[in-house]
């Protein structure tokens, strides 16, 4: 009794069984239950009685091997002696599945037709009941597998938003993306194209993807038009498989079924990337997948999942390059600030850029023993870069002026460097470059301007703008006196220690390559000893002050 | 070797039936409770391999039967993932007090829990070998 029927089923309903027993029992008829294999599991004998256990088995064996099997679906009399019915978990039509034993009704050798009928009832009712169990089992497993797919979509899509920062690399969000949605749909191959710049034109080229798909330039074009067809025709994916009906497109041989989805731009202006046929639905990306596993074809519940993860692709590329724009946009500003101050002194053309390379020099030496990291560098290179934006405010005639300066002049160019830090403090990206700018004519000596600061009291950004600044006015010419050497700005360096420069950074300063960094001056700035792209590092710079 | 056992517990019926679908179709045997003491007798009896519980449960919280489970010498050592949809509530002090081997916020993915359960279960027969 306690051995359990089915194991399937867990736990069978032994009161329900226990129940119908003893009311067989009570009229001095016996009970039985098989497993699916006919064994006997369950016997219950009135007194008095006592079953035949060969033929009972014989009798579930008989129902079992049935083939034909649309009686076995309600209680039958099996000849004068049995009364038995199928236990099943699911009936599609005539055909019963999954059988999970037999309970047997022993006649005691013949009862009249009317209390044969009545019995027949009973294990109908027994065996429905059993049904209507395995019926509800079914469809909580149902429900259940269903549910766990919609926790693991809601996963996906809140890992999606929740990784939708701007500092986030492209490449890394997209690749995330098809990873997790591939995760929960399983496909041969996915891919994920985006548009990109090639000579005069826009086309389609794989960003990210998983598996066996590879996509060229031209074929991206033949899908992007399929696509916008179906869009057309306020489809929200292209699916084509042979399931339902043969391929409407041809595919190459290895394809059973496709799904592809738009990514679209926001902006309608923009200049997406137009298919063959020149649709306009400003698709800036695709996400395309071949061979759906475990499922015949894609479905239309992929097909959502699909475009909504499409749709974060979407605008996760779009912010990206909204983010970008302003990047450029406040690089183009600083530099047009810096050429404005460089074109009002043409002697000090380029000097802005030079300090600021030479600052990211200093500071890296710096950085070895300092610990200053990567975004403090590019903060001290963007100091550099404004350090004399103040000279805007400066005199023309003043700043021009070929020979001595007079007492009152020269106190109008002390100004610059409260002025620089009076024009940068009204924007709160700069706040950290503000100190630097203001006190990069201060001496560890306490002889600087324009606060007669003590070593101390200097900020470390302003001690490495005034060595860059220095070291650059040495080596450039003047009017009222032609450029120092390099081996003479150094001595020059060397006896300025402690009293103009401070001693640590000026000595760090000396020890490190300065061959290399003249090379590199000399050269137009262009950092020759590695592949770091100068042109692109005021953008990278730029990057920390706006995240 | 026979099927790793493992208890879930949870008073939301709905989460009990989509983890056990997901284990009992990845080869793993699966007890269910709904509270905590319920939890607690079927701990002792059946000596899961791990146990997978909530975190608010009437009867008994997550948290009480996991002191309990620690307390008793036969549970004392089984590894726990804990369930919850106020992950803030567990604090790392008392994860690492209690040895909870890892915790889900909900709704959490079936998926990264089998593969959860299947990591803790890997470093467990680890530890023992080692």
């Amino acid at each position: 009794m306690t051995e359990i029927l089915d194991k399937r089923t867990g736990v069978l309903r032994l009161f329900e069984v226990a129940d119908f027993s003893r009311s067989v029992n009570s009229l001095s008829l016996g009970f039985a239950l098989s497993d699916d294999k006919g064994q006997l599991v369950y016997i219950a004998e009135p007194d008095g009685l006592s079953c035949n256990r060969q033929s009972l088995e014989k009798v579930c064996q008989s129902l079992l091997e049935k083939p034909d099997s649309h009686t076995r679906d309600v209680a039958v009399q099996v000849d004068t002696n049995y009364i038995a019915a199928a236990l099943v978990q699911n009936k599609h039509g005539n055909s019963l599945e999954n059988c999970s034993g037999i309970a047997v009704i022993d006649l005691a050798g013949g009862q009249s037709e009317s209390i044969v009928i009545a019995l027949k009832q009973m294990l109908a009712q027994l065996a429905g009941s059993f049904l209507a169990e395995a019926k509800a089992r079914n469809q909580i497993e149902m429900v259940s597998t269903e549910l766990s797919q919609m926790y693991e979509e809601l996963v996906l899509l809140h890992k999606l938003s929740a990784n939708m920062k701007v500092t986030e690399s492209h490449c890394n969000y997209l690749q995330m993306a098809c990873d997790s949605l591939t995760d929960i749909v399983s496909v041969e191959g996915i891919a994920v194209l985006v548009e990109k710049q090639v000579d005069d034109h826009r086309q389609l080229a794989i960003a990210a993807g998983a598996g066996l798909i590879d996509i060229d330039w031209h074929s991206a074009a033949v899908i992007q038009d399929r696509l916008e067809q179906e869009l057309d025709k306020n489809n929200e994916a292209l699916l084509d498989s042979e399931v339902d009906s043969p391929f409407r497109y041809h595919w190459p041989d290895n394809i059973r079924n496709v799904i592809a989805v738009p990514m679209i731009g926001k902006e309608k202006t923009s200049t997406g990337v137009s298919g063959l046929n020149g649709h306009n639905h400003n698709i800036i990306g695709l996400m395309v997948a071949v061979n759906r596993i475990g499922k015949a074809d894609f479905d239309s519940i992929d097909a959502k999942l699909f475009n909504s993860v499409a749709n974060g692709c979407a605008v996760f590329i779009e912010n990206g390059r909204l983010f970008n724009d302003l990047k450029e946009l406040f690089v183009g500003s600083l530099k047009a600030l810096t050429n404005s101050i460089d074109a009002k002194d043409p002697y000090t053309r380029g000097h802005s850029e030079r300090v600021a390379f030479i600052s990211k020099w200093i500071a890296e030496q710096v950085a070895v023993v300092e610990g200053l990291d990567q975004e403090q560098i590019h903060k001290v290179y963007l100091a550099g870069l404004l350090h004399d934006i103040g000279k805007m405010g400066v005199d023309e005639v003043v700043l021009r002026k070929q020979g001595r300066l007079t007492d009152e002049e020269f106190a109008r160019i002390k100004e610059h460097p409260s002025i620089g830090a009076g024009i940068l403090s009204g924007i709160k990206q700069m706040l950290d470059i503000v100190p630097g700018v203001l006190s990069h004519h201060e001496r560890c000596d306490g002889k600087g301007y324009p606060n007669g600061l003590r070593c101390e009291q200097i900020p470390l950004i302003a001690k490495i703008l005034s060595l860059a600044d220095s070291f650059d006015a040495m080596t450039s010419k003047r009017t009222y006196r032609e450029a120092l050497t390099l081996e003479q700005a150094l001595e020059e360096i060397k006896k300025g220690l402690g009293t103009q420069f401070d001693e640590k950074i000026g000595t760090l300063f000396l020890a490190s390559d300065v061959y290399k960094l003249w090379d590199m001056i000399q050269d137009g700035l262009k950092d020759i000893y590695s592949t770091e792209d100068m042109s692109r590092y005021g953008m990278t710079a730029v990057g920390t002050l706006i995240t | 070797m026979a099927d790793k056992k493992v208890l879930v517990v949870d008073d939301e019926i709905h989460i009990v039936h989509v983890v056990t679908i997901k284990l009992r179709n990845n080869g793993y045997d699966v007890v269910s409770a709904s509270d905590g003491a319920e939890a607690y007798e079927l701990a002792c009896s059946e000596k899961p391999d791990i146990v997978v519980t909530d975190y608010q449960m009437p009867v008994m919280s997550g948290l009480e039967l996991i002191e309990k489970l620690r307390a008793t010498p036969q549970t004392a050592d089984v590894p726990v993932i804990m369930l919850t949809a106020r992950s803030f509530a567990v604090q790392e002090q008392q994860k690492q007090q209690l040895k909870i081997s890892k915790c889900l916020s909900k709704p959490f993915s079936p998926k990264e829990l089998l593969r959860d359960i299947e990591d803790v279960l890997y470093q467990e027969a680890l530890s023992q070998q080692g």
